[in-house]
């Protein structure tokens, strides 16, 4: 809205501004309450933007008129005030620092990143996009994320494996940001705040993560973002959500059941119209509460609950293709949080717990296939900011991270399949079955500090994490009768550098460059004796991003280079006979490099938005002995267009995506399975050919209807436009001497409506 | 419309030129290999036979036969090693309609459980019934095929009392039987029945290894029928009988071509792979 106000004076003025004399506001910004003056203020006046100097000062020149002038930075309550311009004016101005909202807040307000690649997104604009009107969608279209498939829930993030990108609530991992299938997200939509990418080259409060982490924050259910209640229903599934304030104490939930699959089989078979498709159920809810202890103590407390389930069966004319699936996974986060703010800094504090059970279950043929998996984890986090001077401010903070897995599995080695499998898309896997039930246990307990240095122009943060490992499981060697098993513990110390510099250039431009190692520990799932090692241990990232920013309310362009080395990857160990135990090495490496331009432009006459091109190339090696090959998800060229638009009772959202089709392994020619009766592939180089380029454009239109009491919004979503079969997957004919392509929806509807008060 | 909005929502479709069907044998193809014993132990001798269909009729060209010596990383999804698709890792058995041979001694441990001496190597995995098999490459004009019999072999990493119990009780695999069927002459155009039978004794019993219980479990074998023809239309490529199914018969209904000659193969498949064909001459009327 300030952008937009000022945007509107600019506008109404423009005409006469050129006609007359400029004047000079200057002044110095300093904080009501400590006298202190307030640096990286940002000021508003008209069409022009500055920020403060480590003083607190700053100066524009304008035309003569009649102005509002805005204070505004992320730690600070939002000042105006009317502004006569005749002649040159010196004014002090006298701030307040940001109510707080508890948790662990996402600071966002500008619109351009922090660092090269972030990316930083409001829960109504994110609404705004196409992707079914569900905040958490809009990571999907953020510049630094690869195209997902059709039906898929994974994030690849500047060319990083899904499992190394982690999703953060208010600071709390959880498993997954998609529910089964990637219609819908898993934390609910209702209670979203912001949405936050760092797609590489994090800062040292994150941790257990080689690739980007994603940050969403709950919102404050106090806020008037959150009504007092909302419905809404679309051909996807229903969600109601509420608040009420009890006391001190506002509390808010939301509820989310799919209906997908029931409005399909109201009117067809699914099994008929689309035997590819995947029709899971899903339901999620949140509770979330919020109080104030003191005046500037804030306590938050929230639960986040998941469950998915999918039947389905790919039936066939022959048996032994036919394939079914049951997928079964639920899982639970709860928080319990404190802050505290000061006027030089803030203490958080909080504790987390959760459950997650998943349990998959496979027939390929005549073959069956299992994995159940069911964890306790938990964790506790601790973060102190300080501002130490004018030019310092120190973080110091730990975290806690524990869980404890236990799992079964039976089945084929290549089931599910890794990274790196030379897979045949359609193809079952090879019948070769074994089983086994482990536990594993993966604690991490680190500290994390930083220092931000400011210096002129330079701003530097130097920082550091410090991690300890334990990782257990329960076997060393496979089970063999009642034998009871020998377990396995590794204890094991990281340390981290992480920091950037960034350079302001001038008012509106800077260079920034960040980098730092980073560390995950194995999956307890790759913790078996006889699926995977027991003795596995920590892979390892090295981040370097580079990048130039300009921007002048209300755009920005952004520049950014990056580059990331992976080491001790964990990977199948492709020899012909692995030893004991050691179906997984950590033998694999992974280079990615790769560049993005990013234009945005946020609140121009209701429109918020962005540009982004990348260019990257991801490599892996699962052995040293191996060539390097192209990473499974590698996309060479991105374009993505995304737009909202708010006009009056209007909204209108939309995007359109053009990327390089993912790698696959092409078939030369097929031989005959006497046992199975099937036709089996030939294959060529591993990832040697690419599915055709990709492009979608989609649409979305809403209009809301106020009432006395209630407001309301109906809305249609059409997602690929054009109506483009775009290519999923190569697929083959059963004797694999023709090739054809799996394509994705031609055409997705989405109708909706929404009520709320 | 609401029922075009659903279909747009989830139409994710094929290429609809793709034919996923194997029922119709419009090209020279392997359709069975049959070995005889279907399981021994290494290095007892087996014979091999293959049977192969062409269009016009079975394809009397002779198959150049050999024993695969690669072994399939435990990676691998397909039957065999990408290594046995060419012929440098072949142990040759010779050119001729049948092939007889001596199991490769060391089938157990190229393809079996068994680990060198003194090797903490990971044992093979056996198939679900608890099987190990030694491929067996045929090459007829441009076609590749691979059979792959059944090798007896101990129990890897079981307690030693469950292996040697396994070792002294479990019975080899044997070849089903198909009860003779026939079908001389038959109307053209028209729907026919199309059967195929077995004595209850080819579904054979057969002890496995139970790895999460750590037993041995009796378990029956499930059985597959494929179904074969030069013409007209089979409503699937293969009929199965789960191994909790007593059934000794099944049938499919065949839609016969054109009048003139045809041919129909019937491929028994019990799940230890063993394997019985019955081959029709049928004319068509």
């Amino acid at each position: 809205m300030r952008n937009l106000a000022a945007v509107a004076l600019v506008l109404a003025a423009a005409g006469v501004a050129q006609a007359q004399a400029i004047a000079t506001v200057s002044g110095r910004v300093i904080d009501r309450t400590t006298k202190a003056a307030v640096a990286g203020a940002v000021i508003a006046v008209g069409n022009e933007l500055v920020a403060t100097d480590d003083d607190g000062a700053f100066a524009i020149a304008l035309p003569r008129g009649r102005y509002t002038l805005v204070v505004s930075a992320p730690f600070l309550t939002e000042h105006r005030q009317p502004l006569v311009l005749a002649g040159d004016v010196a004014l002090e101005i006298e701030v307040d620092p940001a109510a707080e909202t508890g948790g662990e807040r996402i600071e966002v307000v500008d619109i351009a990143p922090t660092a090269p690649g972030e990316t930083k997104v409001d829960a109504k604009t994110a609404r705004a996009v196409p992707g079914g009107g569900d905040a958490g969608k809009i990571v999907q279209s953020m510049p630094a994320v690869a195209r997902p498939p059709a039906g898929s829930a994974e994030i690849v993030v500047w060319g990083a494996a899904p499992r190394d990108t982690r999703v953060f609530v208010d600071g709390v991992p959880v498993p997954a940001l998609y529910h089964l299938g990637g219609y819908r997200s898993a934390v609910g939509n209702d209670l979203v705040g912001e949405i936050k990418l760092t797609p590489a080259a994090f800062g040292p409060d994150r941790g257990r993560a080689i690739g980007g982490v994603i940050d969403l924050a709950i919102d404050d259910p106090s806020s008037d973002r959150i009504p007092t209640w909302r419905a809404q229903a679309d051909v996807l599934d229903g969600a109601l959500a509420g608040k009420a304030r009890i006391g001190p104490i506002t509390i808010a939930a939301a509820v989310r059941q799919s209906w997908l699959d029931h409005a399909i089989g109201a009117v067809a078979d699914p099994q008929e119209l689309a035997p590819n498709a995947p029709l899971p159920r899903w339901s999620d809810a949140q509770l979330v509460a919020r109080g104030k202890l003191a005046e500037r103590v804030t306590l938050t407390g929230w639960v986040l609950g998941s469950l998915d389930s999918l039947e389905r069966t790919l039936a066939s004319d022959d048996p032994a293709t036919e394939v079914r699936e049951s997928v079964d996974q639920r899982w639970v986060r709860g928080q319990l949080g404190l802050r505290r703010d000061r006027s030089d800094g803030y203490d958080a504090a909080s504790v987390w717990f959760g459950r997650e059970r998943a349990r998959d279950a496979y027939a390929f043929g005549m073959t069956p296939a299992s994995h159940t998996s069911d964890a306790w984890v938990g964790g506790a986090r601790g973060v102190q900011q300080s501002r130490l001077s004018d030019h310092l401010t120190l973080t110091l903070g730990g975290d806690l991270d524990a869980e404890r897995a236990r799992e079964a599995r039976t089945g084929s080695l290549t089931i599910p399949a890794r990274e790196g499998d030379l897979h045949i898309f359609g193809q079952p896997p090879g019948d070769d079955v074994a089983a086994d039930r482990w536990t594993a246990t993966t604690l991490d307990l680190a500290g994390h500090a930083a220092l931000d240095v400011r210096a002129g122009r330079l701003t530097a943060t130097l920082g550091a994490r410090f991690d300890g490992w334990l990782l257990d499981a329960s076997r060393l060697t496979p089970r063999v009768g009642t034998t009871p098993g020998i377990g396995t513990q590794q204890i094991l110390m990281t340390q981290d550098p992480r920091g950037s510099v960034q350079l302001r250039l001038t008012d509106a431009a800077l260079l920034r460059v960040d980098g730092g190692r980073y560390h995950q520990a194995r999956a307890a799932s790759d913790a078996s004796a006889v699926f995977g090692t027991p003795t596995l241990g920590l892979e390892d990232a090295w981040h370097v991003t580079a990048g130039g920013q300009w921007r002048r309310a209300p755009f920005a362009i952004e520049a950014a280079g990056y580059a990331r080395w992976l080491d001790d990857l964990v990977a199948r160990d492709l020899a012909v006979t692995p030893p004991l135990a050691q179906a997984l090495t950590q033998g694999g490496t992974g280079r990615v490099l790769g560049a993005q331009i990013t234009a945005r432009i946020v609140g121009w006459r209701g429109l918020t938005g962005w540009l982004a091109y990348s260019i990257s190339k991801s490599t892996r090696k699962d052995a040293a002995t191996q060539a390097r090959r192209l990473f499974d998800h590698d996309q060479t060229h991105g374009l993505i267009a995304v737009a909202g638009w708010e006009h009056g009772p209007w909204t209108i959202g939309g995007r359109v995506r053009v990327s390089t089709g993912e790698p696959r392994t092409a078939v030369l020619g097929a031989f005959f399975d006497s046992r199975s009766g099937r036709f089996q592939p030939i294959r060529g180089e591993h990832n040697g050919v690419r599915l055709p380029t990709f492009f979608a454009a989609d649409l979305r239109g809403e209009r809301r209807i106020a009432t006395a009491t209630t407001r309301a919004a109906i809305y249609l979503e059409v997602q690929n436009l054009t109506s483009r079969a775009n290519a999923e997957e190569l697929i083959y004919s059963a004797d694999f001497q023709t090739q054809g392509y799996l394509t994705s929806l031609p055409l997705l509807a989405i109708a909706g409506v929404r009520i709320e008060r | 419309m609401k029922r075009a909005l659903l279909v747009a929502l989830v139409a994710a479709g094929c290429d609809d030129g793709l034919d996923q069907r194997l029922a119709i044998v419009r090209e020279p193809r392997v359709l069975a290999v049959i070995s005889e014993p279907a399981e021994a132990r290494p290095p007892q001798p087996i014979t091999l036979r293959a049977v192969i269909a062409g269009p016009d009729g079975p394809v009397a060209s002779p198959p150049t036969w050999g024993f695969c010596v690669a072994p399939k990383p435990p990676t691998e999804d397909n039957a065999v090693s990408a290594g046995c698709i060419d012929e440098a890792l072949i142990l040759p058995l010779g050119t001729g309609s049948t092939a007889s041979g001596t199991l490769p001694g060391d089938g157990c441990l190229r393809f079996g459980p068994d680990v060198p001496p003194g090797m903490d190597f990971r044992p093979r995995d056996p198939d679900a019934t608890g099987g190990y098999y030694q491929p067996v490459r045929v090459a007829v004009d441009d076609l590749l095929a691979f059979g792959l019999p059944r090798i007896t072999c101990k129990l890897g990493r079981a307690p030693f009392d469950v292996a040697l119990d396994y070792d002294q009780r479990y019975v080899a695999n044997g070849n089903p039987a198909l009860m003779p069927f026939a079908l001389d002459a038959v109307p053209a155009n028209t729907d026919v029945t199309l059967r195929a039978a077995w004595p209850a004794e080819s579904a054979e019993s057969y002890l496995a290894f139970d790895p999460i219980s750590q037993t041995l479990v009796e378990r029956r074998e499930a059985m597959r029928v494929s179904w074969f023809a030069t013409g007209g239309a089979l409503p699937v490529d293969a009929t199965a009988v789960n191994e909790d199914d007593a059934t000794t018969e099944v049938t499919t209904t065949w839609r016969t071509p054109d009048a003139g000659p045809a041919w129909v193969w019937i491929v028994l498949r019990d799940a230890r792979g063993g394997i019985a064909v019955q081959t029709l001459a049928v004319s068509v009327r």
